[in-house]
Formats: structure tokens, C-alpha cells, sequence
């Protein structure tokens, strides 16, 4: 019981991990924090389910055209929303995010009303059993898809060109532009990269929930706690703190409540910041 | 090769440049020497357009660089080995000469661009592996200037390469620069260390408070009473 209980945390922690990484890409990139990172994942979810449900576009090409709407909704904001108010203060340039973020669920809210929308599982099926041990087909597609996301999003950092101006732009921007690197160009790819990550979070967690305009801000508040805890700016730290989220949510709702599964995550997010307030691994990128 | 007239900039109402003029001809190694906060780095980063400027022209290779940016102006071979050297620490030493590559070379120009690097600096070789944080002092300035070279510039920008490295590394490092003139590269050094500055280069000029106040052959501002006054520490220059 206890290993499924884990293995569904980790399902929930999977897709944290995911929009919690892309927040961390824009804060590295553009040392901007993205109120509006959940939105990517929402914007993603009703793309999917408008195509499947009311477009009858099968799953396998709903979902990449998802991504990329969520790609390029990241793209946007950085052309339209971020770059006017860069190197701003940083208040100026939170409060843009800020009311970025209530403009996308509000105008969510507009277009599909507030009511939740069932989405349709890619992968249905019995649920798998392992020596006793019954998983979800869902949650197990989760997990997998978070780690080949996160090892082909490691291979691009260190491996192409592309990864290389972004690490480049994120330690210094000026240096960047003096070594004939794009800046604006590569943070608007940085942008579009993240908002891709929050997506594909976005469209794994759709069958296990139900697709609504106000999941945003919930979305936001998990894998904001997940990057605080994993040491802000961390990569690992950022899926360590998801899945650990994940995991402590469903532990807790199951022993106790499920009342008690938002309070947990700031109960988490405090005695971390008590005990090591440098999060789980302050020095890695 | 880059001319600067009448230039003015600032940061917001300070005014840090009132009307620089410099010019640097193909080939030349030219000093632009001043004292801690002259506007010599405020004259550089206007000449990238990463500060803007009020008032003046630059032209780099006789075209006007007004509207160019930063990136573009790297890419049309203006190399640069930027105050503080400012390496990027978390990449390894390889990671910055190819990040120093990227905008203007193909992959195997940049290796040959890296073989020629590691054989200016050997050292760097050894390294190549680890973070470029870790590096001391002086190695972070001989990959700041490997980096700027990977690109092959044609005018190679270096600001203050000599600030805060022990004597032996200043050594090299202006014997280095000396080099690379020699070899072909067009050079604007700016330096606060006069003496060894106006030593390898052919003209020089003297920024004070935004303003040029002097210029002319570094052989002859070496016994200009006022270049010795301020900068060569009076009687001890005339070694
Ligand atoms: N970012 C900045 N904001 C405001 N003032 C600046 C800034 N950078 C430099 N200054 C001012 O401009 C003047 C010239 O500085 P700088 O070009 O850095 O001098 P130098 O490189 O010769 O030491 C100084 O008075 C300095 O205080
Ligand atoms: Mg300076």
C-alpha cells in the first residue's frame, strides 16, 4: 500500500518537477520569477482537450500540438510581457508576471467557464501489477516521461549550441552579448523552452485530474515550494523538490486528510527554509 | 580599423564621457590610460552600444555602428576581454572558449581556434576540465583572453587585463598582448599600469574625468611631465 501511495506521489511530484524546472530556466535565463509558469501548464491542458474532445484530433498529435501552443505562449510573453520591463527592478518585473498570470486564468476562465472538463486518458488499461504491488499505467507514464524530459533537457544544456548560449546568457548577459550571442533571441528560447517543460507537466497531469481554468495558481504554489526547497536556481533541486512535494502531499493526505495537503507543503517549505535555508542543493545548476 | 568622435554618455544624469575622440588604425596598438573611474569602461562599453551615448560618432571599419548591437558588432570582429576578466564560472574551461567561438566560427575553425589558444596557453590544457571558477587570477585572464580569441577578432578590446594579477602574470600578459599585435591583431588596451602600457604600445591616449586631455606617441608621453606627474609615479619613471 505504502509503495503505491509513493509511486502516485511521485507521479504528482513528476509533473511539480517539471513546471517547477521551467521556472527555474526563466529565473536562470532572465532572472525573472514567472507568476504565470502554472498558466503554461493550463494553456497546454485546454489545447489538448479542446483539440481531443471538440476537434476529434487523435491523442498522439493533440498532445505535441499542446506542447508547442504552450511553446509558444512562452515565446509571446517573453517578446510581448518580459522584455520592456527587463533589467527594471525586480518588482516591476514580478508584478508584470503577476498580472500575466491573472490575465491567462481569467481569460480561461472567460473562454471555458469554470466548471472542470474530464480529459481522456492516452494510456487506459488495467492497471499494472509487480509482484503484489498494483500501479497506476498513468503514474508510471509520468515518471518516465519526467526522466527522458529531464535527461534530454540535460543533453541540450551541455550538448548543442542552443544549450550553450542559454547557459552562456544565464551567468552573464553582457559577457554573452560581447562573445556575438543573441541575448533578447536566446532568453525568448529560454522563455519557450520552459513554457514547452510546463506544457508536457501540464498534459500528464491532465488525466489524473480535471481540466479546470483555476488550476494555474495551485500548479504555481506546488513547484514554487518544490524550487525553494531545491535550493532556488537548482535543476536537480527543482525535480527533487517536486517530487518530494508530490510525495509528502499524498503520504499525508492519505495518513491524515486530504485537507491538509496544501498546509503540508508550506509546513515542508518552512522547516526546510528553518533547517537548511540554502535548500537541497544550493550549488548546482 | 575604429574611430570615436565627440563622444558623450552617461548613466542616467551623471555624465561619465564629455566628448572622447580616439582612433585606431589597422594594425596599431593603441593605450587608452586613465585613473580609477576616468570613464574608460564607459568609453568601451559605448563603442559596443551597451551603454547608449548622447552625442558622437564611432565607426567601426568605416561604417557607423549607431544602431548595431552588441552581439552583431562581436560578430563583425570586435573581440572582447571585458574588466574583471568576468569568465563564466560555472563552465568549464573548454565550455568558455567555445562559448567564445560560437557567434562566429564553424566547429572546425573553433577547434583550430582552441588548438591555437591551448598552445598560447598550456596551461589552460591541463585545465580544460575543470570550472573556470576555480581557476586563479591570472589563468581566469589568460581564458578571458582565449576566449575573446576563438572568434578571431580584428579589433581586440581588453579592458584593465592586468587589474588585481601578481607581477609575473602582468608581465606575461603584456608581453602576450604585444604578441598578438605583432601577429596581426589591431589592439585598444586600457590600462590604469601606464608604464608598462605606454612600453608596447605605439600611441596612447590619457582620459581624465570623460575627456581626452592628451594623446600622441606612447614614446613621447612617456617623458610628458604630466603623464609622469600623474601616472608614472614622478621621479621613479624615469628608470
Ligand atoms: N553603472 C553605472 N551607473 C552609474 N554610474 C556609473 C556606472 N558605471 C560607471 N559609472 C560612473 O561613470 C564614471 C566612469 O566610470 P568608468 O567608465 O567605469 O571608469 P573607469 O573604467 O575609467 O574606471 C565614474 O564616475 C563612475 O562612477
Ligand atoms: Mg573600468
Amino acid at each position: 500500500m505504502l509503495v503505491q501511495i509513493v509511486v502516485s506521489g511521485l507521479a504528482s511530484g513528476a509533473t511539480y518537477a517539471l513546471i517547477a524546472l521551467g521556472f527555474v530556466i526563466i529565473w536562470n535565463t532572465a532572472a525573472v520569477v514567472n507568476f504565470a509558469q502554472g498558466e503554461f501548464a493550463v494553456a497546454a491542458m485546454f489545447v489538448a482537450l479542446v483539440l481531443s474532445r471538440f476537434g476529434h484530433v487523435p491523442l498522439f498529435l493533440a498532445l505535441p500540438a499542446s506542447v508547442a501552443a504552450s511553446a509558444l505562449l512562452g515565446w509571446l510573453t517573453e517578446r510581448i510581457v518580459i522584455r520592456p520591463v527587463i533589467g527594471r527592478n525586480a518588482m516591476t518585473v514580478v508584478t508584470v508576471t503577476i498580472g500575466l498570470q491573472i490575465v491567462l486564468s481569467d481569460g480561461a476562465k472567460l473562454i471555458f467557464g469554470g466548471q472542470p472538463y474530464p480529459f481522456p486518458a492516452p494510456f487506459s488499461g488495467a492497471p499494472l501489477g509487480f509482484g503484489g504491488v498494483v500501479l497506476p499505467r498513468q503514474s508510471l507514464l509520468v515518471i518516465l516521461a519526467m526522466a527522458l524530459l529531464v535527461a534530454a533537457l540535460h543533453a541540450m544544456s551541455v550538448l548543442t549550441p542552443f544549450g550553450k548560449r542559454l547557459r552562456a546568457v544565464a551567468q552573464d548577459r553582457e559577457v554573452a552579448a560581447m562573445m556575438g550571442i543573441d541575448v533578447n533571441r536566446t532568453v525568448a528560447q529560454g522563455f519557450a523552452v520552459s513554457a514547452a517543460v510546463a506544457g508536457v507537466a501540464g498534459v500528464l497531469l491532465a488525466p489524473v485530474i480535471f481540466v479546470s481554468a483555476d488550476l494555474g495558481l495551485p500548479l504555481l504554489i506546488k513547484s514554487f515550494v518544490a524550487a525553494i526547497i531545491g535550493g532556488f536556481g537548482s535543476y536537480p533541486g527543482a525535480l527533487a523538490g517536486g517530487l518530494l512535494i508530490g510525495v509528502i502531499d499524498n503520504v499525508v493526505s492519505y495518513a491524515v486528510s486530504t485537507d491538509y495537503r496544501d498546509v503540508i507543503s508550506f509546513l515542508v517549505l518552512i522547516v526546510m527554509l528553518l533547517l537548511r535555508p540554502t535548500g537541497l542543493f544550493p550549488n548546482h545548476r | 580599423m575604429l574611430s570615436v568622435r565627440g563622444l558623450r554618455a552617461g548613466y542616467g544624469r551623471i555624465e561619465a564621457l564629455r566628448g572622447v575622440d580616439l582612433e585606431v588604425a589597422v594594425g596599431e596598438l593603441v593605450a587608452l590610460i586613465g585613473s580609477n573611474g576616468a570613464g574608460k569602461t564607459t568609453t568601451l562599453k559605448a563603442i559596443l552600444n551597451l551603454v547608449p551615448h548622447s552625442a558622437g560618432r564611432i565607426a567601426f571599419r568605416g561604417e557607423p555602428t549607431e544602431r548595431v548591437p552588441p552581439h552583431v558588432l562581436a560578430r563583425r570582429g570586435i573581440g572582447v576581454v571585458p574588466e574583471g576578466r568576468r569568465v563564466f564560472a560555472i563552465s568549464t574551461v573548454q565550455e568558455n572558449l567555445e562559448l567564445g567561438g560560437l557567434a562566429r566560427t564553424t566547429r572546425s575553425d573553433a577547434r583550430r581556434a582552441m588548438e591555437r589558444v591551448f598552445e598560447t596557453f598550456p596551461v589552460l590544457r591541463e585545465r580544460r576540465r575543470q570550472r573556470a571558477g576555480s581557476l586563479s587570477g591570472g589563468e581566469q585572464q589568460m581564458l578571458a583572453i582565449g576566449r575573446a580569441l576563438m572568434s578571431r577578432p580584428d579589433l581586440l578590446l581588453l579592458d584593465e587585463p592586468s587589474m588585481g594579477l601578481a607581477p609575473i602574470y602582468v608581465e606575461a600578459i603584456f608581453a602576450l598582448i604585444a604578441r598578438l599585435n605583432r601577429e596581426g591583431v589591431t589592439i585598444l588596451l586600457i590600462e590604469q599600469n601606464a608604464t608598462l602600457s605606454l612600453e608596447i604600445a605605439a600611441r596612447a591616449y590619457v582620459l581624465e574625468q570623460g575627456c581626452c586631455v592628451l594623446s600622441g606617441p606612447a614614446a613621447e608621453l612617456r617623458h610628458h611631465p604630466q603623464v609622469v606627474d600623474a601616472y608614472l609615479g614622478g621621479e621613479f619613471a624615469d628608470r
